[in-house]
């Protein structure tokens, strides 16, 4: 209080002084600029979830402009690509969306199959639904998570991180890694899943829809929670499709396109999973549509693990998948195979493919021109989170600043995966 | 509402000068189209196909490419490409690929942001690391890259790990720079 005091009696003196400057009569008011103040949020600013800058027009607290600025984590992933061979690509699709690493392995690894044209086993499609999902999960996670603690809930951060711990325990158990797995390639998998793997996974899915039920309690009815995010960054769903926003984002706003549903790809079409969507379009309706979509990864990895045939987990055409290590002491076929793979790659046919899948941010779409030698021709990959970013000016126009950072963290952006 | 792919391609060949080729290979149906037709033909997908996402645009160099693309005759062909994907709503989950080729003196597209205002990004994109201009685009600047960057990093013809690393953090002096590198 004695601050408080002093703040204001330095102020009385302060305009003592400027009245003491003025004319009589003179007034200070008309004289100050009224209009408009360019700000600029980032691209260190905490809540922008990596490099994003925004130029935000600002008149007093309400965003009259916002321009997403990007390019700061920009790798030149496509140009590395065409330097490498298809096998080697898959390290780099890792560090695309860099949240869910394994879903960027699914889309590229499926592309390149229907390049090659080639079969994977049973087992083998399983198991990366079955990853696709544990890393849909892991995600929402980490979405929720700085969603909360951009609103100020410090707490369910904690709790997300908690589950997304186990869930990265997973990952390093089968790949080695905890994020950068590479698990998920074209052929099949890089291996089997060990037993702890499936006694972890069982466990974590025992206590998961608890825990996302835990969640929700500190945040679904909250009422600060939802006086930050109801009627806050709404978008409507002619807008959301014009915009190319996709993903939950879109589902949000109504638009009810799931490509795990609509066109499926790796067998989804053999689960049993509901799309959640809302109409609301707001950053609540977003955060509904996440959390009901956690729940139903929940169940599809539970019937993923139900259902886990046995064989192989890697496509038996020797041309594509590297031969196991003890057949190279004893065949000679298989040590050719193995050289020729390491050193050149395999080449598919002169062709052009575009797969996408549905990742946790929305479509994510791997386009390869291929011109019949080892390595892509052209690779590109198309990020929802590009296009997300794009919706963030109409959706925060009008709006407090205030609300901008629950309307970034709505969107869920992964910067790795927008700048390439 | 959209037509399937074989009628889709009578509708497109009944434009005149439109369709230059098309093709259905790995299961994706593909249109080659003349650059100064693609704006009405986007316009005609968009409006009465259902055709309401653009999922992306890519742009492709075809410089080394050892064999000519769909509708891209032997030598002298268009060097640049700049590839649509469209998709229609579910049930109708319909895919389109567009094509169209610009030559190296004159790499101009047509823009499509007045159909699909999300194309902003993409073509800005393809801008920045090929240097094709969208004709109309309301905000064609870099995206990626620095203004000051010369040249553009996708096309074939740049060289991979031959960027000078600046130990500066003057704009003024990378500029400069790059200016007398490149005069």
């Amino acid at each position: 209080m004695r601050n408080m005091r002093g703040t204001g009696r330095a102020a009385n003196t302060g305009q003592d002084a400027l009245a003491a400057m003025l004319e009589p009569g003179q007034d200070v008011a008309p004289s100050l600029p009224i209009g408009t103040m360019k700000v600029s949020m980032g691209p260190q600013h905490p809540s922008t979830h990596g490099v994003l800058r925004l130029l935000l027009e600002l008149d007093g607290e309400t965003v009259v402009d916002c321009q997403p600025e990007i390019g700061y984590l920009h790798t030149g992933i496509e140009k590395t690509a065409e330097a490498k061979t298809y096998w080697q690509v898959v390290t780099l699709t890792d560090r695309i969306d860099y949240l869910s690493p394994l879903n960027m392995n699914l889309a590229y690894s499926l592309a390149v199959e229907r390049l090659l044209e080639v079969e994977i086993p049973a087992r083998a499609r399983v198991i990366r639904v079955l990853l696709a999902e544990l890393g849909r999960l892991g995600s929402h996670l980490v979405w929720l998570g700085t969603q909360a603690i951009d609103l100020g809930s410090l707490s369910t951060f904690l709790y997300c991180f908690r589950e997304r711990e186990l869930l990265l325990d997973l990952f390093e158990e089968i790949s080695g890694a905890r994020m950068m797995t590479s698990f998920i390639r074209p052929g099949g998998l890089q291996n089997d899943l060990t037993h702890t793997f499936v006694r972890k996974c069982n466990e974590l899915l025992a206590i998961m829809p608890e825990r996302i039920s835990e969640y929700e309690s500190l945040l679904t009815n909250n009422e600060l929670f939802r006086e930050r995010t109801v009627g806050v960054g709404t978008i409507g769903a002619e807008q959301a499709l014009a915009l190319g926003v996709t993903g939950a984002s879109a589902r949000a706003s109504g638009i009810d396109w799931d490509l795990r549903r609509d066109e499926p790809y790796a067998d989804y079409e053999q689960y049993d999973f509901a799309v959640p969507v809302r109409t609301e379009g707001d950053v609540y309706a977003r955060y509904l549509v996440r959390i009901a979509e956690m729940r139903e990864s929940v169940k599809i990895v539970r019937q993923a693990l139900d259902r886990l045939p046995d064989g192989p987990i890697l496509t038996s055409d020797r041309k594509i998948a590297l031969p196991p290590r003890e057949e190279i002491k004893v065949s000679m076929e298989a040590l050719i195979h193995h050289f020729k793979l390491v050193t050149e790659g395999y080449k598919p046919p002169v062709a052009e493919v575009y797969q996408c899948i549905e990742s946790p941010r929305g479509e994510f779409g791997v386009y390869i021109l291929s011109d019949g030698t080892g390595k892509p021709y052209r690779c590109h990959f198309r990020a929802p989170s590009f296009a997300t970013l794009h919706a963030l000016g109409p959706s925060a126009r009008g709006g407090l600043v205030a609300d901008l950072v629950a309307i970034i963290g709505s969107y869920d952006p992964v910067m790795g995966e927008v700048d390439r | 509402m959209s037509l399937p792919p074989s009628e889709l391609q009578e509708a497109l060949a009944a434009r005149a000068g439109a369709l230059l080729a098309w093709d259905e290979a790995q299961g994706e149906a593909s249109a080659t189209i003349a650059h100064d037709a693609l704006h009405e033909v986007c316009a005609w997908l968009r409006e009465t196909q259902g055709f309401m996402r653009l999922s992306g645009i890519v742009g492709i160099d075809t410089l080394t490419y050892p064999v000519a693309i769909a509708g891209q005759q032997g030598r002298g062909a268009p060097r640049f490409g700049v590839v649509y994907h469209l998709a229609a709503r579910p049930p109708a989950s319909m895919r389109l690929r567009l094509r169209v080729f610009v030559p190296e003196d004159a790499p101009l597209v047509p823009t499509v942001t007045d159909l699909w205002p999300g194309a902003n990004f993409f073509e800005r994109e393809i801008y920045d690391l090929f240097g094709i201009t969208f004709a109309g685009h309301p905000d064609l600047r870099r995206i990626f890259l620095a203004e000051e960057w010369v040249g553009h990093p996708l096309r074939k013809d740049v060289g991979i790990g031959g960027e000078r690393v600046e130990f500066t953090h003057t704009v003024e002096a990378i500029s400069r720079a790059r200016r007398k590198a490149n005069a």
